[in-house]
């Protein structure tokens, strides 16, 4: 501390330094507090990427092995999220996304087989009467140095037990039949099976993510309603239960008449189009027969229609005024329409652009953190129309500017040409009176 | 500019204020074991051990812009309503120049901020038909950044023990303002965008009551610690105004929060 009691400004030099100082600290604390805060989910990430990778998995004698996630594991399809890259959710196995498993091999004429479970399958697979939960991906002949083998991942949440034959051509039907919400976690097993006994194996996890599947997505709210804007529709959402599952909301917004051939683009290229800047991220049917439609017995086998109650009305239907076929309160969402989202902790949700002047049927789903859409919930009605807002009203009132941040109108450019030669004038004035006070000093 | 029922409670906490600061010296012994230098003074408000160079201002305040001043329909009432929004910001100050027996004079920089939203408007609304349920808001964002030269009057507090700083500031004001329509950026008719800027001056006057007379000895700690010298809290009269050929974003109105001469 010092002893001297300053008296006021600009009379002592050693405190301007130390004035000067202390703000340099304070710049450089905010400026590493910046770069951590840009660093910090760099190094979150690669904590996150690094786990799966570089060890070498091998059966005790040496006879394959895999090095995990370096060319050793690979799936067609991106993960969803790099916290879970081995996770399978509804639409990896809607899309039959595939693994592939490059397995080295010191032996040959052998058999590789790849079995999933919770239990050690390996110790379980000579008794092929109690296979417990293992049930068998893949079965090879070992004969070459390097073994690629492609599991498809309905083959992995088909869940074919009680056999040591792997099940082939499994239909998308299979990706509904998962009722867990909180899915499945596995650990693969890779065995060089000799006569009906593994000889030798090693197990694989998935690493710190886990491998794994999901196919049920959380519960959606219980009711919403439908608020109308230019080129949006905004939702609010009410009745929302509990569901720790619950990441996020999808809407959906399906123009009314949409029919299944239209969603599925079987009218010849004359179908309404999906919503302004959604991206089909699904086939064209998007699980809309198969997994949605179907499922929520919109269609019966006969295609007539089901659940009408006692006077003929659907209770789950869009509502006549928006009518369409392709959603349904309780289906799975038709994933082409989707036309929006918000956190799970939102109330309100806002579309992307929509066509103003089309009746859209709007519903909203929950989404779990693997990308699942659950269930939809009741369907509303909302319809875009031209709107004006205040900068439309402003101009049409006579109000001048706009046109861009950049936009310079001679006007402006006077006073702006004024107002930097009287910034240079005070600041040449202050200079000059910081010079003189220094040359008193 | 401060209407006159605001000068006589000013007057009035000057006058309190004082009293307390003639009490302050008893209190303010207590302070510090270590003996004081034959130099020092007594502990008082202005007592500093740090030099000063700066002041900081956390600023508040209501903001109504003169958007429809310019317009022959008051466009920004009708869509906005009357309904008070606040500007918040910030000030730094470099107090230049010690004007001996008046105060500091120096050169200020300053931001803020305030959004206002409005409910957009139908086009039309076809015969027989409800109005719709409209959703959608528009938003229009000011955030003005300014340049004064700053006078604030401490010799009453610094000499005559009145916890009073009167000052004044003036300079220029350059506005940037931007609409949102709910999608994106505002585009009229003829498409162009609704964001621009608006040059202009900015001016204040008002006056700065010092927090220190409550507590020297926290105030002598402050300063040592943090190099604070003294503490404000203020209320000014604040103009601004974006006249001619551009969107007038400027408003004059009430500002008050805290400052700190470090």
């Amino acid at each position: 501390m010092r002893a001297r009691v300053a008296s006021g400004v600009g009379d002592n030099p050693r405190a301007h330094a130390g004035f000067a100082s202390r703000w340099l600290a304070c710049v450089l604390a905010i400026v590493a507090g910046l770069l951590a805060l840009v660093a910090a989910p760099e190094l979150a990430s690669a904590q996150t990427t690094s786990n799966n990778s570089l060890t070498r998995l091998s059966s005790p004698g040496g006879s394959i092995s895999m090095v995990p996630n370096a060319q050793g594991v690979e799936r067609e399809r991106d993960y969803y999220t790099p916290t879970r890259p081995w996770w399978i959710n509804y639409e990896d196995c809607y899309e039959n996304d595939v693994f592939t498993f490059s397995i080295e091999s010191q032996v040959t004429g052998d058999t590789l087989e790849i079995w999933a479970g919770s239990d050690n399958c390996a110790t379980n697979r000579p008794n092929t009467s109690n296979l417990g939960q293992c049930w068998i991906l893949a079965s090879v002949p070992l004969q070459t140095r390097t073994n690629t083998v492609r599991v498809p991942a309905r083959t992995i949440v088909a869940r074919n037990l009680g056999t040591t034959v792997p099940v082939t051509n499994v239909g998308p039907e299979v990706c509904d039949v998962s009722t867990d919400p909180t899915g499945e976690e596995l650990t693969l097993y890779f065995m060089v099976v000799d006569g009906g006994q593994a000889d030798e194996s090693f197990a694989w996890d998935g690493g710190t993510g886990g491998i794994g599947f999901d196919m049920v997505g959380p519960s959606p709210p219980g009711r919403i309603s439908v608020g109308v804007g230019e080129n949006q529709l905004a939702i609010d959402l009410d009745d929302i239960s509990t569901d720790p599952q619950r990441q996020r909301y999808e809407a959906f917004c399906v123009p009314q008449g949409t029919t299944i051939n239209d969603a599925l683009g079987l009218d010849g290229g004359t179908s309404s189009p999906p919503p302004g800047g959604s991206t089909p991220a699904a086939p064209l049917d998007g699980g809309l027969l198969d997994g949605g439609l179907l499922d929520a017995g919109l269609l019966d086998a006969g295609g007539s229609g089901a659940g009408l109650d006692a006077g003929g009305v659907d209770p789950d239907a869009a509502p006549e005024a928006c009518f369409t076929e392709v959603l349904r309160r309780g289906g799975r969402p038709p994933l082409e329409y989707r036309c929006g989202r918000a956190n799970a902790v939102s109330r309100t949700l806002q579309t992307g652009r929509l066509a103003n002047n089309t009746m859209y049927a709007v519903a909203v789903a929950g989404q779990d953190a693997l990308g699942n859409a659950g269930p939809v919930s009741q369907i509303e009605c909302g319809r875009p129309i031209p709107l004006r807002d205040f900068y439309e009203e402003y101009t049409e009132g006579g109000g001048p500017g706009g046109g861009g941040f950049c936009n310079l109108s001679p006007g402006t450019l006077q006073q702006a040409a004024g107002a930097l030669g009287a910034a240079t004038l005070a600041l040449a004035l202050g200079c000059l009176g910081w010079r003189r006070r220094k040359g008193r000093a | 500019m401060a209407s006159p029922p605001r000068i006589a409670p000013l007057l009035a906490a000057a006058f309190v204020s004082a009293a307390l600061m003639q009490a302050s010296p008893a209190s303010a012994q207590l302070v510090g074991s270590e003996p004081r230098p034959a130099t020092s003074k007594r502990v008082g408000p202005y007592a500093d051990v740090s030099s000063q160079h700066a002041a900081f201002e956390v600023r508040f305040g209501p903001y109504s812009p003169k958007i429809d001043d310019s317009l022959s329909t008051p466009v920004y009432a009708d869509f906005f309503g009357d309904t008070n929004r606040y500007m918040f910001g910030f000030e730094v100050d470099w107090q230049a120049w010690r004007v001996p027996y008046v105060g500091t004079l120096g050169l200020g920089v300053g931001w803020g901020y305030t959004q206002m939203a409005g409910t957009n408007k139908v086009e039309v609304v076809p015969d027989g038909e409800a109005p719709p349920n409209i959703a959608q808001e528009s938003t229009l964002n000011i955030m003005p950044v300014y340049g004064v030269g700053v006078l604030r009057i401490d010799t009453f507090a610094r000499n005559f023990y009145v916890p009073i700083v009167p000052y004044a500031k003036f300079g220029l004001a350059w506005a940037f303002w931007w609409v949102d329509d709910g999608l994106g950026t505002a585009t009229n008719d003829v498409g162009q965008k609704g964001r621009d800027t608006s040059l202009g001056y900015q001016a204040a006057i008002g006056g700065m009551f010092l927090l220190d007379i409550f507590d020297p000895a926290s105030a002598l700690a402050a300063d040592i610690e943090s190099g604070v010298n003294n503490s404000y809290i203020f209320f000014e009269w604040s103009m601004s105004d974006y006249g001619g050929d551009q969107m007038n974003v400027g408003s004059s109105n009430w500002v008050t929060g805290l400052a700190f001469e470090m």
